[in-house]
């Protein structure tokens, strides 16, 4: 079993958020999902120091330049 | 963009110019009749000269009349008139002393309108026949005593002979010289007109490369989508994998904005047709070939349109007038002659040229159309590769095969994009 992560998925399209959320609590990590800039910061506030978190965003997601 | 047809073309602006020095030179040939015909002895022929200058005032109402009608001006046509020229000059000169009388020397002006405007070998035609007539001139004609240069004594005088001389070395600079000139400026219009062309495609290139990227940039997140969703049902115990209803609903949509996002390239990269006006096929075919024949006035091009064709109207792209052009460079380079025949329906328009050159090898054939190959020693085969995809690109084919009888038959199919009511 591996180390079980946490991740944030930020990008403007929902169905590849919601694909890639479920492939990877299939593999028992956990999963927060944003749509926009905004969204992605408070979400990302309430990660501890010890989780790791890899972004995936577009050039196009809200809030983002 | 490049202009589809030139409002004006040049044979006829020539023919309209040339119309117009006749007036001028006629009407001072009636001035010059009217001052002098009392100081001229009796047994001149006064009253015919003046019919005939009436006369062509006459032919020279009908030609201004022909710059007005429709039918592109050949270049055979306009040699025609200039022949004209020189017929009707020799037979007012014949009445009226020969080559003594001062306004032989006029005949330079045929040669050198024939210079400026002919190929080489209809403007040295026209110099050789001005000569001709000339030197027949010099010899056959009526008599006018006051015309002729004093201490005549029955032969030749040495004035005439002088000024018969001097025409023929005139004639012959003219017919080098300004022909030369009249092609550079020729060759540099084609210049021009290609560097056009090639801004057009360039620019025509980076927007379709631009829309490529971004139509990558965004093809790649339903991809992935779809991706993640086939291994997710992948991942499930083997005999039980499956897709779940919503995610195949998924999956449908992700395909289609796949479908929208290339729909859209596709859209982009062709011109949008409200930009353009139809024109009627004939007309649109006659102004093409007339343009050519300005840039290449040494070929002999036929054009034959089939008279039973509907008189229905398209629109062309811009583009596919430079790769119509381009083939029929092709077919010059090829052989002198070419005939262009063409004939459509409301649907589809064939165009077919022939040459009369040495037609395609078997292993040329095979390259035909790609670039980087040429059949011409010092050509990069581009023209001919891009001429294939322009026409590709509006639904058409090229096809090159050898004519029965010698020579190269290019044959155009090109779909007509109707106008939409």
């Amino acid at each position: 079993m591996t180390q079980r992560l946490r991740y944030l998925i930020v990008d403007d399209d929902p169905a590849f958020c919601t694909a890639l959320a479920r492939s990877l609590e299939r593999l028992q990590h956990e999963v927060a999902i944003a749509h926009d800039a905004d969204a992605a910061l408070a979400r990302a506030r309430g990660f501890t120091r010890s989780g790791q978190s890899w972004t995936s965003s577009s050039p196009r997601v809200p809030g983002c330049t | 963009m490049i202009q589809a047809m030139p409002a004006l073309s040049a044979a006829r602006n020539n023919l309209r110019q040339l119309t117009t020095i006749r007036y001028i030179a006629l009407g001072s040939l009636g001035l010059a009749l009217t001052a002098l015909g009392p100081a001229l002895p009796r047994g001149s022929k006064l009253l015919l000269l003046a019919a005939m200058l009436g006369v062509f005032t006459v032919l020279n109402a009908l030609a201004r009349g022909r710059t007005r009608r429709p039918p592109p001006i050949s270049e055979a046509e306009f040699f025609g008139h200039l022949l004209l020229d020189i017929a009707g000059l020799s037979c007012l000169l014949y009445f009226s002393g020969g080559a003594t009388n001062p306004l032989i020397s006029y005949y330079l002006v045929p040669v050198s309108i024939a210079a400026a405007t002919l190929g080489r070998k209809l403007s040295w035609a026209v110099a050789a026949l001005a000569f001709a007539c000339y030197s027949l001139l010099l010899v056959f004609y009526q008599p006018i005593p006051a015309l002729v240069p004093t201490a005549h004594h029955g032969g030749l005088n040495l004035h005439v002979l002088g000024m018969w001389a001097n025409f023929a070395v005139s004639a012959a600079l003219i017919g080098y010289f300004l022909f030369s000139m009249a092609e550079t400026l020729r060759h540099q219009q084609h210049q021009i007109a290609q560097q056009r062309e090639e801004q057009l495609r360039d620019e025509q290139l980076l927007s379709v490369a631009t829309l490529a990227a971004g139509a990558a940039h965004e093809l790649g997140t339903p991809l992935n989508t779809m991706k993640l969703l086939v291994e997710d049902a992948l991942a499930g115990p083997a005999g039980h994998r499956a897709l779940a209803e919503g995610d195949l609903a998924v999956l449908d949509r992700q395909l289609d904005r796949c479908r929208e996002t290339l729909k859209k390239l596709v859209r982009a990269a062709s011109v949008p047709e409200h930009a353009q006006t139809a024109q009627p096929v004939r007309q649109y075919l006659l102004a093409l070939l007339d343009a050519w024949r300005v840039i290449r006035p040494q070929t002999l091009a036929t054009l034959k349109l089939d008279p039973n064709c509907p008189d229905s109207a398209a629109i062309f792209h811009p583009a596919i007038e430079s790769a119509l052009h381009n083939l029929l460079d092709n077919a010059a380079d090829a052989s002198p002659r070419i005939t262009v025949e063409a004939d459509w329906t409301q649907a589809i328009l064939t165009i077919r040229i022939r040459d009369f050159g040495p037609g395609i090898g078997p292993e040329q054939r095979q390259h035909l159309g790609q670039p980087g190959r040429s059949e011409k020693p010092h050509g990069l085969g581009l023209g001919l590769f891009l001429s294939h995809s322009t026409i590709g690109r509006h639904g058409g084919a090229v096809e090159l095969r050898n004519a029965e009888g010698g020579g190269t038959l290019t044959r155009i199919t090109l779909p007509l994009t109707t106008p939409r009511p």
